[in-house]
């Protein structure tokens, strides 16, 4: 009687646990439509920050949004309006292009969005035939459009209360129910730091920036001061954008010395000098994580990891990659 | 009586003809605030442009669409007082300051339009009013005064000479 007594508790007890681990996976998993909870969280911290009067962070949020789903129309219309409100017009053009790029029926409902940005950007001569055009087709029947930002979801916040209800939900759940749930996944193996450092600093990881580009190395500051911890600004051309916005051809880049994993300390002895640098026309592929300069420069994906000779095989190596994730 | 109960059903049709015509001419607000959207930036790209025409066909265009915006008119007003139709420019002032008597800056412009015109007691009485909306425009009022009075005085001497020349 005893054992049969000890026999119900622990298999109400793997029941509960069995509930409560499927309740937290789907709080934590919130990937909303976008498929991808860091997406889901940018769309979100972008909506607060626009909602705070934020709009540089809104913007910033966006950009990053944008970065690792580069299709979605709705991180576009969120950046549309953050920028109208900000008056950052060339931003607005941006995101209006993209838009009509990804999907060209949206252009005609959206072209007197377009000509009066292009107006603000006093581009008279391009904007008067697009103000035009948006007068004679405004009678036109159009899909309605909401280039709004969106309430931001309010963040999953645990419940005190909630366990105990739940817990009796479990408890008193009969043993043919619980028959019917979904076995827990298996627990997740926890990587070492070495395994942690390998996939980082992998192209597979690092496709995932914002921007990917190849770019001929011209030079670098020579004016300031160079440390291993204070790098140069290096100047390269931009000779062809395979992922992200697109760019200046001049392209400022902070030149890190260290991959931000294993070589954080300067080696000893360690001295800059033009041996430390690439050779100048040499090609280069390079990540940037998030396409906004900071302080006039653009940061790598994990510092030199970010800048990898074009060489064919890593091209080849990254159009591989490109595909697959686009073909995804 | 019974003439009028044969009359009241035409009545009734027509009334609700008209009711029927006016809901299907009214524009959808979305279609409506898209062409005030491309007739505003026109008409700032044209005026910017100093393209008098264009700007002209615009701004009519503009009024059409909303004949009670008083900012269009006050904006449109100054558009002609600056392309010197001072006379055409009170009119649109006079507007403005008609749909939005509180605003200070719509009196001034009515007052501006109306010294260019010549009415020093119309001005006087603009700048007056803007002045007691709490406008800091004293020197304006100062201004169209000390014209007004000029005026009496140089009316005053055309009279006279006009007096002399009789009983000569």
């Amino acid at each position: 009687m005893h054992r049969s007594y000890s026999f119900k508790s622990l298999y109400s007890l793997i029941c509960f646990s069995i509930l409560l681990f499927g309740q937290s996976v789907s709080a934590i998993d919130n990937t909303g439509s976008t498929g991808s909870i860091t997406i889901t969280r940018h769309a979100n911290e972008a909506a607060k920050a626009f909602a705070a009067g934020d709009y540089a962070k809104a913007k910033d949020e966006y950009r990053k949004a944008i970065g690792l789903s580069p299709d979605n129309l709705e991180f576009y219309y969120g950046l549309y309006d953050v920028c109208v409100h900000s008056g950052e017009w060339d931003q607005v053009v941006y995101a209006l292009k993209r838009i009509f790029e990804i999907d060209p029926s949206k252009k005609q409902p959206l072209l007197a969005q377009y000509g009066e940005a292009l107006y603000h950007l006093g581009q008279y001569d391009e904007a008067v035939p697009v103000l035009k055009q948006a007068l004679k087709e405004a009678d036109l029947p159009a899909p309605k459009i909401s280039m709004v930002v969106p309430a931001p979801v309010p963040d999953p916040v645990p419940d005190k209360n909630a366990a105990t209800p739940k817990a009796n939900q479990a408890n008193n759940t009969t043993p043919s129910a619980l028959a019917n749930l979904p076995p827990p996944p298996p627990p997740r193996p926890v990587l070492s730091a070495k395994e942690v450092s390998e996939f980082a600093l992998s192209f597979q990881n690092a496709t995932h920036s914002e921007c990917i580009l190849i770019a001929e190395y011209l030079g670098y500051d020579k004016h300031a001061e160079v440390h291993y911890t204070h790098p140069p600004i290096a100047n390269y051309h931009i000779t062809k954008i395979l992922k992200g916005p697109p760019l200046n051809k001049d392209l400022p880049l902070r030149y890190e010395f260290t991959d931000r994993i294993n070589d954080t300390q300067a080696p000893p002895g360690w001295k800059f000098g033009t041996d430390k640098m690439p050779q100048k026309g040499s090609e280069w592929i390079i990540f940037i994580k998030n396409a906004l300069p900071r302080e006039g420069a653009f940061d790598t994906y994990q510092g030199s990891y970010g800048r990898q000779p074009a060489t064919e095989e890593n091209l080849n190596k990254l159009y591989a990659l490109l595909e697959n994730s686009a073909n995804r | 009586m019974q003439q009028l109960k044969s009359i009241i059903p035409t009545v009734v049709t027509v009334v609700m003809f008209s009711l029927l015509c006016s809901k299907a001419l009214a524009m959808d607000p979305e279609v409506m605030a898209k062409k005030v959207l491309c007739h505003t930036c026109l008409v700032k790209i044209y005026v910017a442009q100093q393209n008098v025409k264009d700007a002209t066909t615009e701004f009519n265009e503009l009024l059409k669409l909303t004949p009670n915006d008083a900012s269009v008119h006050f904006d449109y007003g100054n558009f002609l007082a600056r392309n010197s139709k001072a006379d055409l420019a009170v009119g649109q002032f006079k507007l403005a300051a008609k749909l939005k008597p509180n605003v200070p800056e719509y009196q001034v412009g009515l007052g501006n339009s109306l010294m260019y015109s010549k009415d020093y007691n119309g001005a006087i009485a603009a700048y007056n009013k803007a002045c007691l909306l709490g406008g800091k425009y004293q020197d304006l009022l100062q201004k169209a005064q000390q014209y007004e009075a000029q005026q009496k005085l140089y009316e005053q001497y055309q009279a006279k000479i006009k007096a002399q020349k009789e009983s000569e």
